[in-house]
């Protein structure tokens, strides 16, 4: 499977322009992380791909084809769990995948039972959903996405709510699930991406600030990065962005990057998280 | 199919909703409705009551529910954003579109188990008359496809507007427009709420039920219209209604389809059978037609007339042959039915073209050919097709084609040459129908037939004169029996034979009629020794009196009436009561209809002097007037009617009731009261009778039907209001 996307604007009808001249492309295998503050473009180039929205400029061609012509055979082999969705509360969590199963057309009590386990739900499998917590109501959303084992799988946001544990299992059935098809997931938690993505998108601002591997982005933020102990009440100096801030005993150790690091900064190991942040940074300057 | 596996799919989910099991219940109750608030049935005959009122009250509030399923079911699919998972993995118009076929698949096993529900009850409850066919009919006919009819509408409603309280104003206002005044007049827009005023136990028909079918298949295709409107305005893509619309266009089945079901139900609509086209009112102008400036000539011989009715398909064909001299110069114009096709005239063995009218009047409409100059030759003319019934008329007068009842007058049968008056010389006419109907032609029984091997009869007769057809055929048997000078033949439905015996009905006949022409006078109705008393269906409102007979409802000896404690002590009474209506009441003597005055009264009185005569005074007291004195002094303590200033404050509901429970004790308690009053004024028994016997004498068989009033009464007992004013 091969997704082109070009030179696409997505103006909303209110005039906010959500994404602006983006191209880039998909083929399976590929696991796709998307990462972007909020308001950056990621659901919106998402409902994109899905067929849920219809760019003001530029096409979408799903194995050559335009999308909006294809939409029969891309929900055939989608998975999709919006960011925002609704589950029938009245229904038990089986009840429901089964009716998702029967609407995508997926048959078989084995791709449920499969779900299930994915999602460690088959103990709630009888629960009906009004009772779940919150994690769990989006593990159902997950579970729906993954039933028959789709070709395209896209996630906006699918460790929103998730205990750590339960995060970390995610990733590795994602990546697992990647090694033949497109999974495309949007966050803004770096390390879901980190951990298993081999490839990442930044978007910022409806444009894409990064397209590439996830250690050349590592790569190209080393010497941006630096810590320093600050005293409370210390301006942030001008150009830095503070990563993060640990009350050390002697003051407070602040984690930052910048296009140019202060003197008084020591130059650190960058993470993904702070080649990201960097990354934008350095955006937000220009 | 996709479509199949989704209908499949929606089905389960909705049987797993509870709001669908609520509705449904709620939907099982509605009928109940119609055993006490909702009356959509003019007649009071048992399956009016137990099968009619029930059936239309589950069905308009039934219909409700359903479009409040329908709108709440999906507007939670589209708050809650289900619908967003569900778009990210079906087609969205097949997933509508099986969405509202399980809805509608629901709600039809919701009318099976409504029917199954009701059946033991109204099956003890009309015992012999029950026939199960026709229970189920009813459900089939009226039930099921109006609330498709209203889920179709509110889904599509819903899809349009994608706001809950928007849809249920356009739901309300279109179910406001079935019940307006509007609808009243155009039967076709009652769409949630059909037209079904009769209801007959003893000559069941179906015309209703013909209408009603039709009208719901010419909704179901509107309905199913606005619905794929609905569908070419799906939201996609974001996108608001307009951006929608133009593009659901682009599927181009869609506007097609809406376009094909809206055209074939106006086509429907614009072509019914069922009711004329002419004006809503009645237009006093029968036979003769100054407009077309008729020359009326006496050139016939004579004609025969035949006919066949097609009681399953409810139509008729018929070839009238006249015999003519000499044809009249210019036009001649020829009156029939409006449901009706002329097929062919020819004079002679020659074609003769025609033209007819669009304009029909009352029910009729006119055709006009010329003849050509030659004299003596035959005039045929073959027509046929399925009688309408005249706007105006409806719902009362009534021709209908049924497998139990035929009932069809003047050009309803024959059509009526109008240019050649009304002397047609011999009249030879002849009619075939089913051997299971016993043919009568103006209340009198046509014997002579012949047996036809496809289980129909052909009966024919010969008139001297031209008739003004009055045609009637159903389930009749036919009682004679004498008493004095008088014999009766007494026509009556085949099913109410066990009601005539039990309630004895042919002495109170016998009694009424010897008491009511003792006391009153002898009804010029009767001619030639014999006295018909013809029921008519139900079907058919109103009644007649003519020379040699007199019709009644077929209500009168219905078994909800017999058993009802306000005509009289015992069922027995009941029918004498209903039977001295032939002199008091719709024929005879007409009475004015007020607050406190009506034929009631004098009926009422009537029934306790016969009754007085019959079962001697102490029984008569203890049932009669002891009876009214108690109604009265309640009706007078009641607080409101004491302090009327209080009656104000009350809701109009409760006063409407109020005042409707205060005109029936008038009527039936109070007035009779009053005349026993002015009994005593006047000077006893005797005195009254002579003063109704003058009244009924001067009043009887007037020609302009005057409507006696209460002071009409109150002059001949030379009274006032103030003499008789109860203390
Ligand atoms: N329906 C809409 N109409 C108008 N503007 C919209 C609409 N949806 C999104 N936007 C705007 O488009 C921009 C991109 O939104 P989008 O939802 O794609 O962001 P995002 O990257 O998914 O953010 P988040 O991380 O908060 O989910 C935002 O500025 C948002 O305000
Ligand atoms: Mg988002």
């Amino acid at each position: 499977m091969k997704i082109d996307i070009d030179n696409i604007t997505m103006i909303y009808p209110s005039g906010k322009k959500a994404l602006q001249d983006i191209t880039v492309n998909f083929e399976s295998p590929g696991f796709i992380g998307i990462l972007g503050p909020n308001g950056a473009g990621k659901t919106t180039l998402m409902k994109l791909l899905i067929a849920g929205l219809i760019p003001t400029k530029g096409e979408i061609l799903l194995d050559g084809k335009p999308l909006l012509s294809q939409e029969t055979q891309l929900k055939a082999q989608l998975g999709y769990l919006p960011q925002s969705f609704g589950l029938y509360d009245e229904l038990t969590v089986w009840q429901f995948l089964d009716y998702m199963a029967a609407l995508k057309g997926v048959k078989g009590r084995k791709y449920i039972d499969e779900a299930l386990e994915r999602t460690s739900l088959t103990e709630q499998k009888k629960v009906r959903i009004r009772n779940l917590s919150g994690g769990q109501r989006q593990r159902v959303g997950i579970a729906q996405a993954l039933l028959g084992n789709p070709q395209l799988i896209i996630l906006d946001e699918p460790t929103v709510g998730l205990d750590p544990e339960e995060r970390i299992k995610f990733r590795n059935i994602f990546s697992e699930m990647a090694q033949n098809k497109i999974v495309l997931l949007s966050t803004h938690i770096v390390e879901d991406v980190q951990a298993v993505c081999n490839r990442v998108l930044v978007i910022y601002g409806g444009l894409i600030l990064y397209d590439g591997s996830p250690s050349v982005l590592i790569s190209d933020a080393a010497e941006h990065v630096g810590t320093y102990i600050a005293q409370a009440g210390d301006p942030v100096s001008e150009g830095c962005r503070v990563v993060s801030k640990v009350n050390v005993s002697n003051g407070i150790r602040c984690r930052i990057v910048a296009e140019k690091l202060p003197k008084f900064a020591e130059i650190a190991e960058p993470t993904l998280e702070d080649a990201y942040l960097y990354c934008i940074h350095k955006e937000g300057r220009e | 199919m996709r479509f199949l596996s989704l209908y499949r799919v929606e089905l389960r989910r909705l049987i797993l909703t509870k709001q669908i099991w609520l509705i449904s219940a709620l939907c099982l109750c509605a009928p109940m409705l119609g055993y006490t608030v909702y009356f959509p049935v003019g007649s009071v005959t048992m399956s009016a009551l137990y099968i009619g009122c029930p059936v239309l009250a589950g069905t308009a509030a039934g219909s409700v529910l359903w479009a409040i399923a329908a709108i709440a079911d999906a507007s939670r699919q589209f708050r809650s954003g289900t619908d967003i998972l569900a778009a990210s993995a079906a087609p969205p118009l097949a997933h509508s579109a099986a969405k509202a076929a399980a809805l509608i698949t629901i709600s039809a096993a919701a009318t099976i188990l409504c029917a199954l529900a009701y059946l033991p009850f109204t099956a003890v409850k009309l015992d012999y008359l029950f026939n199960t066919g026709y229970y189920f009919l009813n459900f089939l006919v009226f039930m099921l496809p109006t609330w498709w009819i209203s889920i179709l509408f509110a889904d599509g409603f819903y899809r349009i507007t994608r706001r809950v309280e928007l849809s249920a104003v356009l739901y309300a206002a279109l179910a406001y427009m079935s019940f307006s005044r509007l609808a009243q007049r155009k039967y076709f827009l009652r769409w949630i709420n059909p037209l079904a005023y009769a209801y007959s136990d003893g000559f069941p028909d179906i015309w209703f039920q013909r209408m009603g079918a039709y009208t719901r298949l010419v909704w179901l295709c509107i309905a199913a219209g606005v619905w794929m409107f609905s569908l070419i305005c799906l939201r996609k893509y974001q996108k608001g209604l307009a951006e929608s619309f133009v593009r659901g266009l682009k599927k181009v089945y869609l506007p097609i389809g809406m376009a094909a079901l809206i055209t074939v139900g106006a086509v429907l609509w614009n072509n019914q059978l069922f009711i004329g086209n002419g004006a809503d009112d009645f237009i006093d102008e029968f036979i003769l037609d100054d407009e077309h400036n008729l020359k009326l000539v006496e050139g016939m011989t004579g004609v025969k007339y035949s006919v066949k009715v097609d009681t399953v398909l409810g139509t008729l064909s018929g070839t009238s042959e006249y015999r003519i001299i000499t044809p009249i110069k210019g036009e001649s114009v020829l009156r029939l039915n409006a449901g009706y096709k002329i097929k062919s005239i020819t004079y002679g063995g020659e074609r003769v073209n025609f033209r007819t009218v669009k304009e029909d009047i009352n029910g009729q409409y006119d055709t006009y050919f010329e003849l050509p100059e030659k004299n003596r030759e035959r005039l045929i003319i073959e027509y046929g097709g399925f009688p309408s019934v005249a706007q105006c008329h409806m719902p009362g007068v009534h021709n209908s084609i049924g497998e139990n009842y035929i009932y069809l007058e003047h050009t309803d049968i024959v059509p009526l040459l109008m240019n050649y008056g009304l002397d047609y010389g011999t009249v030879d006419f002849e009619v075939t129908l089913p051997d299971t109907l016993t043919p009568f032609l103006f209340f009198e029984p046509i014997t002579k037939y012949v047996q036809n091997s496809d289980g129909t009869r052909t009966y024919s007769t010969i008139l001297g004169e031209h008739y003004i057809f009055n045609f009637i055929a159903g389930n009749y048997v036919t009682d004679t029996f004498s008493s004095n000078d008088i014999n009766f033949r007494f026509v009556y439905g085949d099913v109410y034979r066990s009601a005539v015996e039990e309630y004895n009905v042919q002495q109170s006949i016998c009694d009424v009629y010897d008491y009511c022409t003792e006391h009153y006078g002898k009804s010029p109705h009767i001619g030639r020794g014999l006295f018909t008393l013809f029921q008519l269906s139900s079907m058919k409102m109103g009644g007649y009196a003519t020379q040699g007979s007199s019709t009644w409802f077929e209500d009168v000896i219905s078994p909800n009436i017999l058993s009802d404690p306000n005509r009289g002590a015992t069922a027995t009474e009941v029918f004498i009561h209903e039977m001295i209506h032939q002199w008091w009441g719709g024929v005879g003597v007409w009475c004015e209809n007020d607050d406190i005055w009506s034929a009631e009264g004098l009926t009422v009185y009537a029934t306790y002097r016969l009754v007085k005569e019959k079962y001697g005074e102490l029984y008569a007291k203890q049932y009669y007037v002891d009876d009214w004195t108690r109604a009265v002094a309640e009706q007078d303590r009641n607080f409101y009617n004491r302090y009327p200033e209080y009656l104000e404050k009350l809701p109009e509901h409760y006063r409407e009731q109020l005042s409707a429970s205060n005109q029936q004790t008038n009527h039936y308690k109070r007035m009779p009261l009053m005349i026993l009053k002015a009994e005593k004024l006047v000077g006893g028994e005797e005195k009254m009778d002579e003063i109704l016997s003058t009244i009924y004498s001067d009043y009887n068989n007037r020609t302009d039907q005057y409507n006696v009033t209460y002071k009409d009464f109150l002059d001949y007992c030379g009274l006032t209001e103030e003499d008789l004013k109860l203390d």
